[in-house]
Order: structure tokens, then sequence, then C-alpha cells
């Protein structure tokens, strides 16, 4: 297991957010998490990532402890987040937008930089555009191109379709479907289709903690599973 | 029971409190504890933003800085009568209101900091005032005014300046057990969940700041009617810092806090003043001061009576769980 | 004319010397939501400590030095001892700060004593230049070209380096620099002890330009440097340069006119502004609380 997570609990201030996620992420596959508004979809991300430090249990990946690390630890262990806000910088231009992200430029960063380019060509007409202009899914895009550039083996992404239409998401649906084949992806979605599409297994969430598992194509036909905790008939 | 307890205790100490002037008459000592009662009031409507609804004013000498100058620019003007110093009363309630409101609107809306700056600016801004208006405030080397022939009598003034400090108390007392009190809680706790419920966030704090202001401004008179003088002083940050030790030392967030803060910062003001006769070194007693409240605010955010009440609590499980209850 | 010319060399000198106290406080408030009230105690310990070599050895330069040397020490000190171990609590670090901003200008009484020092002009730096009938005071330019070099520097950092980009990205949304691999700890140290560093710079500049410094002088210009940072908006080294530029020259046109006016109307700047944009002219960071 690429990243193994046992009974994480994360509290944001005052509140207990996440009561119990289990979880294991096989390498090379695409992990969906679902599950209603307010579940803790998005806390666990940000809890992986150190953001929301995750006061106990343990995530482990590749083997070692990392709950306790900082984020920039975490992220140079190789693991990349796109937050369900895509978190632009507004005032940075795209150019600068991946520069952010992109510590060295030495031959190998530069061929990811080649590789996501010609996976998001439209990122290069905009180059010196700025964050704030572009549409939302440009932005989508830049915010996954943003982590992709990084040296990475895990990418968690957190609602990439929200908000966009129809063709864009199967556009990011497809570059999806694409980059696993370099990393292994754990991804957030509402949008049951665009899950059961790219998503090889499934986490349920329920007021934090995980409720149910398996692979997708059960989840597919589990009528009941669906009704219960998506809400989808 | 435990209620009531409390009450017996505190109404005993205000008994006390009346009848020491006659018990142990000492100039200096009803001066002091006078001074005492007067900053307890301007420290209890400073723990009513900072306690108890989570705004933090770095210029909260303002109100006192013009409750006083109303005073004694009403009483030297008008002569020494209770009817100049009911003007001055009314000047100061409408001087406060006017102005507390107008900074609350600016900038309690925005983030905390900006209320901060903006205190801080305008108390700047009223000194500057204040020392350069000297036609009527005569600048920085101030002036002397009478007050009402009643009010001279130093016993009197110390059982006026009581019930002053008793009244303001039972007032906030109440208020803060009312549902308005109870909201402000709600918004220091968690400002964007009181939001989420239905609150408007801002109203209630802008009120807070207008009753904080006003009982500031209140203070400030009768702490110019106890020295009978003033200069530019009051509006100074170190009137703003006094108040801050003594509600942050004292306890935020509850209402002897600020008393004890109040009675002890005097008391430490008084004795250190006779040091510097002693030592220069004492002369800087400030940086003490500045040390420990850093100190505090780093390791005892709560302060005495919070902490107490904390110890208190822990105490009383403890003494549950031997019961096994 | 002249005088008008005069006024505005004079506006603009006071504008950089608080330009040099609002970009730190600017940038360490976008980029960590801190507001360090106690950085006008900076520019007093700046002012001292630099004068203080400057009498010793003669040489002014070296006082320049090592006011920023006092800067950047003073700041590492402080991040590290005061606001680390308040982070995130916004209530304990303004409170803290304050206390700091106390203690850092009575601790100059204890040091130097309870009076105001006489800070005199460096000679070569000293008297003026007529030029077409107007007098130019040579210190107040010198003031100048100090301030727009920090000025160009800091544009030029933080729009052509990884570093400036992290720092403005940072001010936009901390949390994603975070997510991208940076060590924010590392950045948020390293923009205070700058911010900290042209504090003190700006302390011992405005030493000869005043002529004395005093323990008090620290709360009377931070107030400047918070109305600046309001008018141009939190995190925006552009929008400081700009309100600075604005308060030193309405500051200087108005004390001529109105002198009773001059530090009520950079007060009417400000509430205008925070009427009608409370983001600031060049804001883009929220302030809803
Ligand atoms: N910063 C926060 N402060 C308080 N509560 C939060 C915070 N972030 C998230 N929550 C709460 O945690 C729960 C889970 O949120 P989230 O992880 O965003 O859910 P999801 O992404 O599944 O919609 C929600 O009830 C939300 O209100
Ligand atoms: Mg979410």
């Amino acid at each position: 297991m690429l990243l193994e997570i046992e009974q994480m609990e994360t509290f944001i201030g005052q509140y207990h957010i996440l009561h119990g996620i289990t979880l294991s992420v096989p390498a090379g596959e695409v992990t969906v998490l679902l599950g209603r508004n307010g579940a803790g979809k998005t806390t666990t991300l940000r809890s992986i990532m150190g953001l929301a430090p995750a006061q106990k249990g343990t995530i482990r990946f590749c083997g070692e402890e990392i709950q306790a690390f900082p984020p920039y630890e975490i992220v140079r262990r190789g693991i990349g987040y796109v937050p369900e806000d895509q978190g632009i910088f507004g005032d940075l231009t795209v150019e600068e937008n991946l520069k952010v992200a992109m510590k060295h430029k030495d031959s190998a960063a530069m061929e990811r930089l080649q590789w996501t380019l010609e996976l998001f060509p439209d990122l290069k007409t905009d180059w010196h555009k700025k964050g704030a202009y572009l549409s939302g899914g440009q932005k989508q895009m830049l915010s996954i191109a943003r982590a992709l550039v990084q040296d990475l083996s895990l990418l968690l992404i957190d609602e990439p379709s929200k908000g966009l239409a129809p063709i864009m998401v199967e556009k990011v649906a497809k570059a999806l479907l694409h980059m696993k084949q370099k990393t292994t992806i754990v991804l957030v979605e509402q949008n049951f289709a665009m899950a059961s599409w790219v998503g090889d297994r499934f986490y349920i969430l329920d007021d934090g903690k995980t409720v149910a598992a398996g692979p997708m194509k059960e989840l597919k036909e589990d009528q009941e599973l669906k009704r219960k905790y998506l809400g989808v008939s | 029971m435990k209620w009531e307890k409390k009450w017996i205790f505190g109404a005993m100490i205000a008994l006390f409190l009346f009848v020491l002037p006659w018990i142990y008459d000492s100039r200096s000592t009803l001066i002091l504890i006078t001074q005492i009662f007067i900053f307890a009031v301007f420290a209890m409507s400073y723990d009513l933003l900072l306690g108890y609804t989570g705004i933090i004013s770095f210029g909260h000498a303002m109100f006192f800085g013009i409750g006083a100058y109303s005073t004694g620019i009403g009483l030297m003007r008008n002569g020494e009568t209770w009817t100049a110093l009911l003007y001055a009363l009314g000047i100061t309630v409408i001087l406060c209101l006017l102005l507390s409101h107008v900074v609350g609107m600016l900038s309690l809306r925005l983030k905390s900091h900006y209320y901060a700056m903006l205190t801080l600016a305008f108390t700047g801004l009223l000194q500057v005032g204040a020392e350069k208006w000297r036609s009527l405030t005569k600048g920085n080397d101030g002036f002397t005014f009478h007050i009402p022939e009643f009010l001279m009598d130093r016993k009197i003034f110390y059982l006026f300046s009581l019930l002053f400090m008793i009244i303001i108390f039972l007032f906030l007392y109440q208020l803060i057990s009312s549902p308005f009190g109870k909201v402000l809680q709600a918004i220091r706790e968690n400002e964007r969940r009181a939001l989420s419920l239905g609150y408007q966030v801002v109203h209630y704090k802008v009120w807070a700041n207008v009753i904080a202001g006003v009982i500031a401004g209140l203070s400030g008179m009768v702490y110019a009617l106890s020295l009978r003088f003033i200069n530019t002083s009051v509006f100074a940050v170190d009137i703003t810092l006094d108040v801050l030790l003594m509600t942050i030392i004292g306890g935020v967030g509850t209402l002897l806090g600020p008393i004890i803060g109040a009675a002890l910062i005097e008391t430490a003001h008084e004795m250190l003043t006779e040091l510097a006769d002693v030592h220069w070194l004492f002369e800087r007693w400030i940086i003490l001061f500045g040390l420990i409240y850093i100190l505090v605010v780093l390791f005892f955010p709560k302060g005495i009576v919070g902490t107490w009440n904390e110890w208190m609590k822990k105490e009383r499980w403890k003494k549950w769980n031997r019961l096994g209850l | 004319m002249a005088i008008w010319l005069n006024l505005t060399v004079n506006g603009l000198a006071t504008g950089m010397l608080i330009f040099l106290l609002a970009v730190g406080l600017t940038l360490i408030f976008g980029l960590m939501d801190v507001l360090n009230f106690a950085h006008g105690g900076l520019f007093v310990w700046g002012a001292f400590a630099g004068i203080w070599l400057f009498a010793r050895t003669g040489s002014f330069l070296l006082g320049l030095l090592f006011a920023v040397v006092v800067g950047l020490i003073l700041g590492w000190f402080m991040e590290r001892w005061i606001i680390q171990p308040v982070y995130g609590n916004h209530m304990q670090q303004i409170l803290i700060t304050l206390g700091v901003m106390l203690v850092l200008s009575e601790f100059i009484k204890v040091i130097w004593g309870p009076n105001q020092l006489s800070a005199p002009t460096p000679e070569w730096l000293a008297g003026s230049w007529v030029i077409g009938g107007v007098v130019l005071i040579k210190y107040r330019l010198f003031i100048i070209l100090v301030g727009l070099l920090v000025f160009l520097l800091a544009h030029f950092l933080l729009t052509h380096t990884r570093m400036g980009l992290i720092v403005r990205a940072g001010v936009m949304n901390r949390e994603m620099v975070q997510a991208l691999g940076v060590n924010i700890q590392r950045v948020f140290m390293g923009v205070f002890m700058i911010g900290a560093a042209l504090a003190t710079l700006a302390g011992v500049l405005f030493g000869p330009y005043s002529g004395v410094i005093y323990a008090e002088m620290g709360l009377e210009y931070a107030i400047f440097a918070f109305i600046v940072v309001i008018i141009g908006g939190m995190g925006s080294v552009m929008g400081s340069a700009f309100a600075s530029a604005i308060v030193g020259l309405s500051g200087a046109y108005v004390n001529y006119l109105l002198p009773d006016l001059s530090l009520a109307v950079n007060m009417l700047i400000m509430l205008v502004v925070l009427l009608w944009k409370p983001e600031g002219l060049f804001g883009t960071k929220g302030v809803k609380g």
C-alpha cells in the first residue's frame, strides 16, 4: 500500500471533525472518497497534507509515519494537493503560479513541466495571464498542473468537477485517467458519473468516519449504499 | 447555595469598604483606594470589550480622556456647581456615544487588527489635538479646577467612588447575564458560529463598544474630579496600557478580575514610585510591568481570577470523583 | 514656487521614512496575519543604536550598518520567542506585541537615559545644494534616495525571484503555499527579520533628519505607518509606497497651510479609505473579520 491511514482523528480548534478515518490506497489506482457535504472529505485530505494535523491515529506513506510532519516534509516525500477552491494565486501569472511549485529547475523538473503542458496545452496560451482572470476550468487545470510539476507519487484532488461545465468535467476526467499512468490518485468527488468513470475503488465517509469501502464496480450496483450515504438513486 | 454565598461574601466586602474610612483614617490610603475604584470601573468597561466580546482596543484612553476633559473644562468654565457637572455628564455621554459608534462602525466589521490600530490612532490624534488646542486645554501643562463643595471631603469622595464602582459592577453583571451579554460571549467564542446562528454580529459589537466607551467616559469624569487637575496625559498610551494590564493580570472575561487587577496595579504604581527615590532603576518600573504583562499573556492568559476559577473547577471535579459521583 | 518644491522634498523624505517602517508591517501582516505593534520599538532601537555608534566612531555608514544588524537580531529574537509561541492566536499576538513595544522603548531609557539625544548630520551629507534658486537640503535627498533604492530592491525581489513569488503567494493564500512544499516558518522568519531591519534603518535615518531622537518617537511613527498600511492595503508593498508618499506629502503641505491639522488630515484620508475601500487602495487581501 502506498498510503495507509488508521483510525485518524482530527480536531480543528475545539471541534472534533474526524472521528476515525481508516483507509488504504494501493499504488497505481484511483481511490475515490465519497460522502455528503460536511462528511469530512476535505478535512481528510488536509490532514494527510499536514494542513489540519491529525491528533490521533497514524498516516503511513511508503511505510513511513508522516502524521506529525509539517506540510513541507510531506510534500517532499511526494504527495501533491489540489484543493477544493483550487488555491490559485490570483495576482500571479500562470507561469508564476507554476514557479512557486518548482523548487528545483533540474532536467527532471523541466521534463515534468513539459509533460504537464502537453496534458494541458491551454495553459501555454495563457502563460502570462493572471490567475484571477482565468475561467473556472482553466483554474482547475492550472491547479492540477501546479501539483504535477512537483515530483509526486500521490496526488490528492478535492472535487475537481465542482462548478465546471460538463465538457470541462470530461476534459478533467480524461486528464486524470492519463495522469494515472504516472501517479496514484486520491480523488474526492460528488459527481458520481465522474467518480465511477475514473475510480478504481471507493471509500464512503459519513460524519467524520469511513463507513464503507470496496471496488468501484460494486458500488455501481449497490443502490442501497448509494441511497443511504450519497443521496443518489 | 453556591450563588448565595458569593453574594453574601461580596456584600460583606462592600460593607467593610463602606466603613473603612472610619476605621482606618489614613489620607494616602484613602486616596489610593479611591483611585483603585475609579480604575476598576475603567478596567471593567475595558473587559466588556476584551474579555466578553473579544475586541482588542488600544485606545480606550480616548473615552477616559474625553470624560476627564469634559469635567475639567466644564467645571472651570461654568463654575464648580452641580449643574455644571450635570452638563459635563451630558457632554461626556454624548461625545463617547458618538465617537465609539463611529469608530465601531468603521472598523468592527473588519479584522480585529483594524479596531486595535484605529483606536490607537484616534487616541493619538486626540492627544495631539489636546496639546494643540491650548486655548481650551492649556496643553500639556494642564490646569486645575474646583469641584462642588460636597465632593471636596476625601471620605465623601471615597464613598462616592465606591458607590460608583458598585453601581457599574451591578449594571455590567446584569448586562453580561442578559441575552445581549450571552450573544457577546458567543461572538467571543466563535464569531463565525454566532454569525451563522443569525446574529447581527457587527451590531452587537458596536453596542458593546458604545457601552464600554460611555462607562470609560464616566470613569474619566470621576478621575478628573479626584485629581481636580487635568492635562494631556489622560489620553496617553500609558493609560490604555494600565487598563490592559489590570484586565489581563486580573483575569479577562470576569468582572472581579479587573477590580483585583486595578488594586494590584495601582498599589504597585504607588510602591514603585516611592522606591524610585531609593534607586533610579525603579523609575523604569514600566519595564517590569511590561515584562510581567508579556509573561502573563504567554503563560497565564486567563489572569488571576480566570486561573483561580479553573483551579477551583478542577478541585471540585476531584471531590466529585472521590465521592464516586 | 520654491517653497512648494521644498515642501515636496520634505514630504517625500518623511514619506520614505514611513515607507521603510510600513514595508515590514504590511508584509508581516499580509503573510502572517500578525500586526506587529512592536514595530515602532524597532524604529527607536535603530535610531539609538545607529546614532550611538555614529557618535563613537564618527562613521555614519557604520551606524547605518549597525542599526540594520540590530534590526536583524531583534527581528530574529521577536519572531522566535514572542511571535512563534502565540502563533495562531490573534488576541495573544496583538496583546503581546504591544507589550514588547513597551519594553523595547523603556529599555532605551535604561541604556541611554530618559532624555532625548541630539543626532547630528554627518559632514558629507550636511548642507544643501542651491539649484535655480531652490535650496535642497542634502540629507533629505539622501533619505529619498535610500527609500527609493529600498523600494526598487523590494519590488525587484518580489517580482523576479522565487522567494519573492512565495512571499506574494503567501500573502494571497498561506495554506496553498505550504501545500506546495514551502517551509512557511522560514519564510516568516526571513520576512520578519528583513522587516525589522528596515524599521531600524528608518530609525537611524530619522536621527539626523529630526536632529533629536527620543524613546517616544517609536509610537508616533508607528501610528503613521499603521495609517499608511491601512490606506495602501495590507500586504501590498506598492500600496505602502504610494500611501507613504500621500501621507508624507499631505502632511508637509497641510503643515504649511494649516499647521494644526497635519495629523488630522492623514486620519481623514484613512477614514475615507476605510469607508470607501476597506481593503486599501492596493489591497487584495480579505479584511472581513
Ligand atoms: N475550519 C473549520 N472550523 C470549523 N469547522 C470546520 C472547519 N473546516 C471544516 N469544518 C467542519 O467539518 C466538517 C467536515 O468538513 P469538510 O471536511 O469540509 O467536509 P466535506 O469536504 O466532506 O464537505 C463540516 O461539518 C464542517 O463544517
Ligand atoms: Mg469538501
